[in-house]
């Protein structure tokens, strides 16, 4: 059995390496500007958000759930954090309180998810409506900017010719995958979504399990934010408006399952490298967003849709 | 009273009365025949939508596209009519795009046995962009007065589009209630491998509840262009599927599929509708709406869970 | 190994749609008259980059750009994303330097966020402009606009006050509740009735987050809140139209009489070319988003060649403009049921 799933996922795996050969190799041929150091690291700065939030994404999926609200709690802790700092707090100590508020944002989603046992999408649906207009309480619809130079470090400055932010993302994805392949914790949430009673009856708390997800959703989504504000200067309300659209396509190119119990970190990175190249290139391009929508849906429709789903 | 209690529905049934008397207590207009009739009017596209989203929540699935769908049909109608069009024919050919929007999800869905969501998610893309694209960004506007009949006219001294609404729910409750592919619905969202034990064909069942939508976003969307006289391909129906899920599941649908009933679906638009104008009505701060919204949402869900709770008290297991 | 090659194909057409993607352009580029006798990479490229993509308004924008690449023998892209998204905007502007290109329009979706991006391209020697939505304190070189938003609020104020004789209840109908430029000239036209219409009252603001369906909605339930409103102003493209529809179909249904409600806003003369022949909207402010491209491309164009721009400059299918320090004003019209028919977009 496990033998069998190893090689399964190495080939899924390969897969999608293949896929984003050809959309480099096809986009390097096509344009004249794709292939250059200044456009890769130039990409890697614009993926980290939408990176950040994939990790718990990936994981809540291979739970069997979803998080719909985390655009909105990614605007709620950068308007948070920006409100902060406006009324005279420490940047470091705003950023903080930014990334608290996402945490309590999860809570509460992990609260009524896992304890209550409500469904996660509705649930996510309504933080999503509730967290924006929240947002618009807080600061009226006002960007919040002016945050000092030190604290641009994080999204604007480059060491070794690539991002800072790019160099988080991808040792949060290195620990994110450790922890998905070495723990138990990865056992467990692998094991909620593929079947949640027995893991339950094995005597293990699903409750945690699930609320930590959710918790952790929070503070990524936050992470995200904080890294946001810091690349565009300004804590703005309708920041990530539409994110988890991105999130999930990343996450489903990537491999993870929609129904839970199968997917991987490094499947979702590259998921993740996939529609972030191919948005580059087509904008490199001169290709009209309307086009790049349809054929990041075709892409989607073909990638996933031709793995075999049936046989659950 | 006991027995009142226990029907599925209750506890939102209560919720809504509850709101509604706050809403009446805060503001006078709030109760008054116009404005229910507002209420009414404001959700007639929700309220048709949201029948084939029930059926598609209860097969276990959830529909993304709607919205673009939407978007493609209305675009379309306003395409037609701006060629010179006959209304009827037209509405009648959006109509029919809207059919074959669902018969492209329920193939991928059914034939080729891809999961709704990833199926959904890509059409959801894929139409928006179509949509956008042949209207050539520019707005559909300025229709004929004869095709303001679907949004505006009077048949048999109710509105049409009401009329529409309350014919076209009649006929889904007595479809899902009593005859056989109704009840196949039911028997699949419940159990999908029994089911097909059974002898039903999942695959056909799924097809048709998805090109039943397709048709059902159709005829909304006509009735959407109608109304509001201007289609914008980019924006139409942008939020209208999470809002129509939302209604759904507030209704006591649940989204691992076989519970949930139309009446109940009804009941979740009314629902957010009344949301929606009461917080207008009674002079909520602008940036205070959106927030009550997605609070009271919460709050639907937190009542039907416990009522769900109740019932099953003892079944421990079948609480998700 | 079917899974691979079932990868490989999905990708190679993934791309061949977007080489069709990029052949649709082509044509309006070869017919743009570029001189293709010399080389490529003699022709300067602009990028042109509005709010968002599928509004009526940009897409009237869009004209007017493709006909300054016409007229001026450049090449001009125009893009954005499809919802007017700040840090999707600023991604599409980071790879359009990447491609080099000789100077850039920006209609920022936040004033503040665009201040790093436009710093990078002025260290690697790219034009700025922003048009139609300015940032004030970042490198960019001019603004291109009709006016500033404070004038068209003023504007917006005035009229509705002199149409409803300066006394009433007013409310306000804008895209959202967070857009800069929204807010600006709805905080206008706030002072300016405090400051000249004492009497007038701004009972709320409703945001339509450019949903036709909701600003529809609002329209509805502002008449049904406030029985007393005298004059609705919107504020964005979209909200005129909604709030004359509600209005019309109040008046058929009897619920309201001929001109009890006065309207007025920013809306593209086409899309509400019967409300106004109706009456139902006397005036309505705009400008012409195709000129205001046009001149856009030309400055961008002048700053490539290190031309200077000066005040009354006569720009050739435009007219004259109004230089003011770093701002360039094509200036505002005002359609009436008179002229109404004398705009094509």
């Amino acid at each position: 059995m496990s033998a069998w799933t190893i090689s399964l996922r190495v080939n899924k795996l390969l897969v999608q390496l293949i896929l984003l050969f050809v959309i480099l190799v096809l986009f390097s041929f096509l344009s004249p500007y794709f292939l250059s150091v200044s456009n890769f690291m130039n990409v890697l700065n614009q993926m980290v958000e939408v990176g950040l939030i994939a990790i718990p994404m990936t994981m809540i999926i291979i739970s069997g759930a979803m998080d719909l609200s985390v655009g909105s709690i990614l605007a709620f802790s950068a308007v948070c954090m920006g409100v902060a700092f406006e009324h005279g707090m420490n940047i470091w100590v705003s950023m903080i309180i930014g990334l608290l508020a996402g945490l309590l944002c999860g809570a509460v989603n992990g609260y009524l998810i896992a304890r209550h046992r409500m469904q996660a999408i509705v649930v996510t649906i309504g933080m999503l409506v509730m967290l924006r207009g929240l947002v618009y309480v807080i600061n009226q619809g006002r960007p919040v900017s002016g945050f000092p130079d030190a604290f641009y470090f994080m999204g604007q400055q480059y060491i070794g010719g690539i991002p800072v932010n790019a160099i988080f993302l991808v040792i949060m994805f290195l620990i994110a995958s450790f922890v998905m392949k070495k723990t138990r914790f990865s056992t467990y949430v692998y094991g909620i979504g593929n079947n949640e009673k027995v893991v339950r009856y094995s005597g293990i708390s699903v409750v945690r399990i699930r609320f930590l997800l959710f918790m952790l959703s929070g503070l990524f989504s936050a992470l995200a934010g904080v890294f946001l504000v810091s690349r565009l200067a300004s804590a703005e309300a309708t920041s990530g408006t539409n994110i988890e659209l991105d999130v999930i396509t990343a996450t489903l190119i990537g491999g993870t399952h929609i129904f839970g119990g199968r997917g991987s970190l490094s499947g979702t990175f590259v998921g993740l490298l996939i529609i972030v190249f191919l948005r580059n290139g087509l904008n490199l391009l001169g290709v009209s967003v309307l086009y790049q929508a349809v054929i990041l849906g075709a892409l989607l429709l073909l990638a996933v849709g031709n793995k075999k789903f049936n046989g659950v | 009273m006991k027995r009142i209690l226990n029907v599925h529905e209750a506890p939102i049934i209560l919720f809504t009365i509850i709101v509604t008397l706050l809403f009446a207590v805060i503001s006078p207009d709030f109760l008054q025949f116009d404005n229910i009739k507002l209420i009414l009017d404001q959700n007639i596209s929700m309220f048709i939508v949201a029948i084939g989203m029930t059926m598609v929540i209860l097969l276990g699935g959830m529909d993304l596209s709607v919205g673009s769908v939407l978007a493609v049909t209305a675009t379309s109608v306003g395409l037609f009519l701006s060629h010179g069009i006959h209304p009827w024919i037209a509405a009648a050919m959006g109509i029919g795009i809207g059919v074959l929007c669902g018969v492209v999800n329920g193939y991928f869905i059914a034939v080729r046995k891809i999961p709704d969501i990833i199926v959904t998610l890509a059409t959801m893309y894929i139409f928006r962009g179509i949509a956008v694209g042949i209207s050539g960004g520019t707005w559909m506007t300025n229709f004929p007065a004869d095709f303001r009949f679907f949004g505006q006219g009077n048949l048999l001294g109710l509105s049409f589009p009401l009329l529409t609404a309350i014919i076209l729910i009649a006929v889904f409750i007595y479809l899902l209630k009593f005859t056989r592919p109704g009840r196949r619905i039911y028997a699949i969202g419940g159990n999908n491998s029994a089911a097909k034990l059974a002898g039903i064909s999942v695959a056909k069942s799924k097809f048709m509840v998805y090109v039943l939508t397709g048709l059902l976003v159709g005829v909304a969307s006509v009735i959407f262009a109608s109304k509001v006289g201007s289609v914008q391909a980019s924006t139409a129906g942008n939020s209208l599927s999470f809002e129509v899920m939302a209604a759904v599941l507030i209704g006591g649908g649940s989204i691992f599929g076989g519970v949930g009933t139309i009446a109940g679906t009804m009941l979740g638009v009314l629902f957010m509708g009344i949301i929606k104008n009461g917080l207008i009505i009674s002079k909520v701060s602008p940036f205070w709406v959106d927030a009550a919204t997605g609070f009271l949402i919460i709050l639907a869900i937190v009542i039907n869970t416990l009522q769900r709770i109740r019932q099953n008290k003892g079944k421990e297991e079948d609480l998700v | 190994m079917r899974k691979m090659a079932l990868a490989v194909l999905t990708g190679v057409l993934a791309l061949s749609l977007a080489a069709c993607g990029t052949k649709d352009n082509n044509p309006t580029n070869a017919g743009s008259g570029t001189n293709q006798g010399g080389s490529a990479s003699g022709t300067r490229t602009y990028f042109m980059n509005p709010k968002s993509i599928g509004p009526a308004y940009w897409a009237a924008a869009e004209k007017g750009a493709k006909k300054a690449e016409a007229d001026l023998k450049v090449k001009v892209l125009f893009n954005a994303p499809t919802e007017a998204d700040s840090s999707k905007q600023i991604n599409m502007i980071q790879d359009m330097l990447t491609r080099k290109v000789n100077g850039i329009g920006v209609s920022p979706n936040d004033a503040k966020a665009v201040g790093p991006v436009f710093k990078k391209a002025a260290g690697q020697g790219v034009n700025i402009v922003t048009w139609d939505s300015d940032a004030p304190e970042t490198d960019r070189q001019y603004y291109v606009a009709p006016a500033t938003d404070q004038e068209v609020g003023e504007l917006l104020a005035k009229t509705i006050g002199d149409e409803i004789g300066g006394k009433g209840q007013v409310a306000f109908m804008v895209a959202g509740l967070g857009s800069q430029n929204q807010i600006a000239k709805s905080d206008a036209a706030k002072a300016y009735f405090a400051a000249n219409y004492p009497d007038i009252e701004v009972v709320t603001t409703v945001a339509s987050d450019d949903d036709q369906q909701k600003a529809y909605a609002n329209a509805q339930n502002l008449i049904q809140t406030y029985p007393e409103l005298k004059g609705i102003v919107g504020f964005a493209g979209g909200e005129p139209p909604a709030a004359a529809e509600v209005v019309e179909q109040a008046v058929k249904a009897g619920t309201l009489k001929k001109n009890q409600i006065a309207i007025t806003g920013i809306a593209v003369p086409s899309v509400v070319k019967n409300y106004i022949k109706n009456g139902t909207i006397k005036t309505d402010i705009i400008w012409d988003p195709g000129k205001l491209a046009y001149v856009t491309v030309y400055i961008l164009d002048q700053l490539a060649q290190g031309k200077e721009i000066k005040d009354g400059t006569e720009i050739p299918n435009v007219g004259t403009i109004k230089v003011d320090g770093q701002n360039v004003f094509i200036g505002t019209l005002q359609v009436t049921s008179e002229n109404v028919d004398s705009f094509d977009f």
